[in-house]
């Protein structure tokens, strides 16, 4: 592919149907890999420093100027807390894509390639895990691995190698189709390189939808593992586990604590939700969702 | 030809598209008598489905009736309240489309499908009672009584397009538009269908209004034929004129290309393709294909004018007046 | 009917693979991938190694993997998950029976929430397509897909019961109403016994959980719905309808009959989702049913606990999915037996 030619596939999701959604999405994420990336230069505190007097820290504090999220208890600042925590996710959810996709992808293509019963029996599996509820399987693998960020992507991408299989294996299967109703006329059988080259360019658009949507997925996911506890030990900040920890603090009207880190929850989801929207319009694809 | 069931004084119908309006329909005068069969004949685009589907008010949106006015049976159609043209369609106009495969819902039986019409108009009181006389429509229509417990998928497609004739004449309109009813039948079924429409025709008193671009299909059962062109009615006459001796160059140029008895092609066709209705051409809208062309047609409307029992609208026809 | 009947039975007999790969895929996770469970959970203080044997003897987990395998699921098949790791001589099964049936009525009142808000929406945005109410309805359809169910349990508790005390902040019944368990499922077990006041105080402590789930999850719906009436909406027969006479109303019924068709085959995967769900709900509103055991038991590193609650959860899948499909079957009749 010559450098024109990247660019211009670069430059495709910015034009036509669906650039509104793709790029406020994109400007959605990049703030929060921004805010990761930058942590220590946003955020005023340190993730557990207490940043209110002592005599403050017992009791949540509401949003003020010096604490524009307000406090948590033993007087964390729930605005650090958010900025520190993004990199916990950001960590999780981009180890887990790289993860999937990397089993995923050529699995598909090779079960979508060979068929045979190979094929039959790993879709029969990843069919099983894909319907199986996601957040469920991953506390499975997680409670058995142990708490860490790292075996928390594991976990996720033991749920998210069957989103990627299925659907390349789908493309592949399309391609071939048509490359041997086409070759067969004339020049027998389409050779490997030849595949590729056709499904290559046809399952790059699609990965890059399924990655949006499957992001979004992770993202949330990822929150209930560490809500579960199964990501970072408290008080290392993750928005999942601040938000558990402040479950508590809602019988007395205290707002703050849990609505910040499950806006930011929200918000980094919706993000990776448009930019897969977006580009579903773009390119016109269909999901199952 | 007795006194009008159907006129149409000017008829416009827009489709409003982001790439600018449609002119499916452009100014149609035509009278349809009572007890006629005019068939409407034209090439694909001409507007023919636009017209008929004006004339029950059903022009899906983007499209819009413009102007103009359907005066059936005296009333004015278009100035009707949706829930009095409602009171119309089904019960005085029934209307059979061209794709009998797509147009029965596919998870109801038949016989509910029918027994509606007998509900909605108030003729049946009872579900029961309606579904009974769903089965007598059926038999009307050429198919056993008990298919009322059918489903659509159980039935091929001629079957399908008696059971959608049933359910038009179920309370025997007075009108029945059909757009293209045979076109996605084979030939055998076709002339079976044409028969059930000629025959419920006698036996109901109906006017029918044939929609077609079969002109030899068109002229074996019609009183009258229309040719359309580009959302104009450009020739109206009896059969026997307008096969014999066309006056438009269009009429012509359909008879001619249109297939022997055998089936075969003829070798001439109309050279050229329909206009884009988005911007019709200047003057005569046929004048870029005509073969017969003067200057003046690029710049003047050929108005639609008697030429003995016929309407016409061509400059050169009306020089042989 | 005999068709159907046949139907049914092949496609019950597929529930036996989907289970065993489930079983399968679970007890590999559980028991193939990790160290030592025993160990995981005395972890934390020194135990002597004739303990930690002794322990793993008693639990069965001291045998070849293969005899472990169709050990574990000779007991499973016979309703037996073994003993709880933390609460000694407690048999899962008896906890599993007691938390199931919470966990079914919460994922089936957020079901019925999610189809009705899905097909309001779906509905409206289908009927005025283009317009902003349809433009609003699909930014719904997404935006609601990424809400964080605990986020949004948290701010309706403290709307609805920190602020107004309309409704009760969690669990399924308040301390002052007795209530003779038979199903297990509240609001149905009022309603067998007559109990009024039960049954409204059921159905309080339901609302906020089902509302949770059903909003969260309604997004796909309102998406299919959205797709598929609009397509129906343009179809001949549709149009057929108009042409007979039918009020708009009933035009609209008869189509989204047609378009909630393919929506039912999306249940059976949406089903799966709202378990998952329902397991962060059941957390976030202290309901006892499955997803809180789990939450406890995960926390007590419990691991007999954890497989058995992940098998049921496979169990309920499987059998979801039959349902689904079966439920197919008979509300189309263009289906092929
Ligand atoms: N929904 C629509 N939106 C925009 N334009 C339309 C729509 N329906 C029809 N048209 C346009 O209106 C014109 C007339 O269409 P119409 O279907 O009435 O023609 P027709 O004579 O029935 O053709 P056919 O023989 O193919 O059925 C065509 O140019 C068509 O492209
Ligand atoms: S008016 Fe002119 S262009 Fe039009 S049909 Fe007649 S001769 Fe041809
Ligand atoms: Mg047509």
């Amino acid at each position: 592919m010559s450098a024109g030619r990247v660019v211009e596939a670069l430059k495709a999701p910015f034009r036509g149907p669906g650039r509104g959604l793709f790029t406020a999405g994109l400007a959605i994420v990049l703030v929060f890999v921004v805010m990761a990336v930058f942590a220590p230069w946003i955020a005023p505190y340190g993730p557990t420093e207490r940043s209110v007097p002592l005599q403050l820290a017992a009791e949540p504090q509401p949003p003020s100027w010096r604490h524009p999220m307000g406090t948590a208890q033993l007087g964390y600042d729930v605005f650090s807390r958010v900025v520190w925590g993004s990199r916990v996710v950001l960590y999780v959810v981009t180890l887990s894509a790289i993860l999937s996709m990397a089993i995923g992808v050529p699995l598909g293509l090779v079960s979508g390639y060979y068929g045979g019963p190979l094929d039959r029996g790993l879709s029969m599996v990843m069919d099983s895990i894909y319907a199986f509820p996601g957040i469920v399987l991953a506390i499975a693998v997680a409670s058995v691995l142990g708490p860490s960020p790292t075996n928390a992507a594991i976990s996720l991408s033991v749920v998210y190698v069957p989103t990627f299989f299925r659907m390349v294996r789908g493309q592949t299967l399309e391609v071939r189709e048509s490359l041997y109703i086409e070759a067969a006329r004339a020049l027998g059988y389409p050779d490997r390189v030849t595949l590729l080259s056709h499904i290559l360019p046809n399952v790059a658009p699609t990965t890059l939808v399924v990655f949006g949507l499957a992001a979004t997925d992770a993202i949330l996911t990822e929150a209930g593992l560490a809500f579960f506890g199964l990501t970072v030990s408290y008080p290392q900040p993750d928005w999942g586990l601040d938000l558990r920890m402040a479950l508590k603090d809602i019988p007395n009207g205290v707002w703050w604590t849990t609505f910040f880190p499950g806006l930011a929850i929200t918000l980094l989801a919706l993000g990776f939700a448009l930019i897969g929207e977006g580009l579903g319009e773009r390119y016109a694809i269909r999901t199952e969702r | 030809m007795g006194e009008p069931i159907l006129q149409l004084r000017d008829l416009r119908v827009y489709y409003y598209t982001l790439l600018g309006a449609v002119r499916a329909v452009d100014g149609v005068t035509m009278d349809v008598g009572r007890g006629e069969w005019v068939s409407i004949v034209g090439e694909s685009g001409s507007g023919k489905s636009t017209l008929a589907l004006a004339i029950m008010r059903l022009v899906p949106p983007p499209g819009r009736i413009v102007g103009g006015s359907i005066l059936f049976d005296g009333t004015d159609l278009t100035r009707l309240s949706e829930a009095e043209m409602r009171r119309i369609r089904g019960r005085r106009i029934g209307m059979v489309f061209q794709d009998p495969m797509a147009s029965l819902d596919p998870v109801r039986r038949i016989g509910d499908q029918i027994a509606d019409v007998y509900l909605e108009h108030g003729v049946a009181s009872s579900k029961g009672e309606a579904i009974r006389m769903a089965g007598e429509a059926l038999e009307m229509a050429g198919l056993p009584r008990d298919w009322v417990d059918r489903y659509p998928h159980q039935l091929s497609g001629g079957q399908r397009q008696r059971a959608l004739i049933a359910a038009a004449v179920a309370l025997k309109p007075e009108l029945l538009i059909a757009d293209e009813p045979t076109t996605a039948l084979d030939v055998i079924v076709q002339a079976k269908i044409m028969d059930l429409i000629e025959g419920l025709k006698r036996e109901l008193g109906m006017t029918v209004i044939l929609i077609t671009h079969d002109i030899a299909l068109a002229a074996e059962r019609s009183t009258r034929i229309a040719v359309m062109y580009a959302g104009k009615l450009v020739e109206y006459g009896p059969v026997d004129a307008i096969v014999e001796d066309p006056l438009h160059p269009y009429t012509r140029g359909l008879i001619e290309s249109a297939p022997d008895l055998w089936g075969e092609k003829r070798l001439r066709g109309i050279p050229g393709y329909p206009p884009d209705l988005r911007r019709p051409p200047s003057g005569c809208r046929f004048h870029p294909r005509c073969p017969l062309a003067l200057e003046r047609c690029r710049s003047e409307e050929p108005p639609l004018v008697r030429v003995g029992d016929r309407l016409v609208a061509c400059f050169r026809a009306l020089e042989r007046r | 009917m005999a068709g159907l009947a046949r139907y049914v039975a092949v496609r019950a007999s597929l529930i036996i693979p989907t289970i065993l790969i489930l079983y399968t895929l679970v007890f590999i996770i559980l028991r193939v991938i990790p160290g030592n469970p025993v160990e995981a959970v005395l972890g934390t203080r020194y135990v002597p190694p004739e303990v930690i044997k002794e322990e793993m003897h008693r639990l069965g987990l001291d045998k070849p993997l293969y005899v472990q395998y169709f050990d574990y699921l000779w007991r499973v098949l016979h309703g037996d998950f073994g003993e709880s790791l933390v609460v000694r001589g407690r048999p899962i099964a008896a906890d599993l029976k007691y938390r199931i049936p919470a966990t079914i009525e919460l994922v089936v009142a957020g079901f019925i929430v999610s189809v009705l808000l899905g097909i309001a929406t779906g509905t409206a945005a289908a009927v005025r397509r283009g317009s902003r109410l349809d433009y609003a309805m699909r930014l719904y359809g997404i935006v609601t897909y990424t809400l964080f169910i605990p986020w949004v349990g948290a701010l309706l508790i403290l709307l609805f019961a920190v602020h107004l005390h309309w409704l009760p902040a969690g669990g399924r019944l308040s301390a002052s109403v007795s209530l003779h368990r038979i199903t297990g499922i509240y609001t149905l077990d009022a309603l067998i016994t007559g109990n009024w006041p039960a049954f409204l105080d059921a159905l309080r402590h339901l609302v906020l959980p089902a509302f949770t789930l059903g909003l969260v999850l309604s997004g796909p719906y309102t998406r299919l719905v959205r797709a598929n009436l609009s397509d129906v909406l343009q179809s001949d027969f549709i149009r057929a309808y108009r042409a007979r006479g039918l009020r708009e109303g009933k035009v609209l019924r008869y189509a989204l009959r047609n378009a909630l068709i393919p929506v039912v085959t999306y249940m059976g995967l949406q089903l799966a989702i709202l378990l998952g769900g329902a397991v962060l709900t059941e957390t976030t509103y202290s309901w006892p049913g499955l997803g809180s055991y789990l939450y406890e038991r995960i926390s007590l590193r419990d691991y007999p606990a954890i497989e058995g609650t992940v098998i049921v959860f496979a169990f309920i899948v499987s059998v979801i999915s039959l349902i689904v499909d079966v439920i197919y079957a008979f509300i189309d009749p263009r289906i092929r037996y």
